[in-house]
Formats: structure tokens, sequence, C-alpha cells
């Protein structure tokens, strides 16, 4: 995936970007050892059967990571810092499933640099797991107008 | 006028830092209000852009270093109390 570099001059309210990604199980026991989340409902089957699910769900927050991904390689890309994150989960991810991550700018603060977004994630079937929005600063290099007075 | 206006705001301000409790004053900056880093700033400034239909510019932000500079500037953009 090739990181964008979108500026406040190439983003508009309606602007949207999205990207697909294969969520596997793999993904799932490699994000339990990274956040240390071994919750059996992420980690064993019979647990997982048990709660109602027919296999280990994905972490919640393995879907917010790809909100990450969204905001630092797309919209706005390289030039954007997260600074808020409000996420839903709506519905379990059971892998292995194809996720579609999709962002919409639904403001822009000119004099801030805040990006604010509205985001999804749905499932191959087209079931929303995830919705949100975000807010990112987009700064640039050098760039001091928003420091607070002081 | 300013009093009046900075009663107008110091509601924004309490939600933005979490604070009901607030005491906003003319010469109230970054440095008395706990919690005014430049992320909280940016969320005040949004705040007092949507609230009043005003937008402000870089300019005009990096001339900011009190609360009764925001108070003037607000008044500049025709925003009454």
């Amino acid at each position: 995936m090739d990181v964008k570099q979108h500026t406040l001059s190439t983003l508009a309210v309606g602007h949207s970007e999205r990207f697909t990604r294969q969520i596997g199980p793999g993904d799932v026991d490699r994000f339990t050892e990274l956040s240390g989340d071994v919750s059996p409902v992420h980690t064993s089957p019979a647990y997982a059967a048990a709660k109602g699910f027919g296999a280990p769900i994905a972490h919640g927050m393995l879907l917010g990571a790809c909100v990450s991904a969204l905001v630092g390689n797309l919209l706005p890309g390289q030039h954007g810092i997260l600074q808020s994150c409000e996420l839903e989960f709506r519905a379990p991810l059971i892998p292995p499933d194809q996720i579609e991550v999709v962002g919409e700018v639904v403001s822009i603060s000119e004099s801030t640099g805040q990006v604010t977004l509205k985001v999804t994630i749905k499932n191959g079937a087209g079931r929303l797991l995830v919705s949100g929005r975000v807010k990112s600063i987009v700064r640039l290099p050098n760039d001091t107008a928003t420091e607070n007075p002081s | 006028m300013s009093e009046e206006l900075l009663g107008t705001v110091t509601p924004i301000f309490r939600s933005v830092f979490g604070q009901p409790d607030l005491v906003v004053t003319e010469s109230t900056n970054a440095e008395t209000v706990e919690g005014w880093d430049s992320f909280a700033h940016i969320n005040l400034i949004v705040a007092l852009e949507e609230a009043f239909h005003v937008s402000f510019t870089t300019k005009e932000l990096g001339e900011l270093t009190c609360v009764g500079d925001l108070l003037r500037q607000l008044k500049s953009k025709g925003v009454t109390p």
C-alpha cells in the first residue's frame, strides 16, 4: 500500500479512501501476543463456542489497528497525526474473513489542521463490524501554527 | 461586553477541558489550565469555530497568548454574547 501525502489543500468534505484486508487466525494470534490480551474468546475454540461464536473472534482493537492504518497510510496519510478515535464495535469478526475499511472526511478545520473522519469496517458479507469517528491533525514539517498559547 | 462573551465561551472551555468548575478569565492561558496542551488547544479552537460559525487563520492562532486575545478575535469576527 502506497502512503498518501494529503494536505488540507488536497482534502475536502466527502473525500473518502478505502482498503481491504484479509484477517486470518494468524493475525489474531499475533495480536494476542502483541497486545497481551489473552482472553479465551480470542484464543480458545471451545470457549468461543460456549459463548455462542463459531470460532475465536478477533480482538476489537485489531480492527482498531486497521483504522490506524487507514489514517497513517491513506487519509490523510504521511502528514497525519492521530488525535482521537471513537469506535463502536457492532459485530464480531470471525477469521478468516476479508474486511473493508472506509474513511470519509466529514469536517476540516483549516486553522488547526484538524480533519474529522467517519469510519466504517465491514466484513466480506457486507456486515457492519465497526463504526466511529476519528480526528487527526494534518501537520507538515516545521508547521507550528497550532501551538497552544502560553 | 467582554464579561458577557466570557460567560458565553466558558461552557465551551469547561467541556473541552473536562472541568465543570473551570473559572475562565481574560488572563487565563495554557499555563493556568491543567490539560491545555497542543491537542486540547486544537479541540478548543475547533469547538469555538463550530459554536460561533467562524474560522480563524493560522496567523490569528499564532497571535493568541491568553483568553483575552481569543475574545478580541471572536469580537472582531462579529461574535456577540
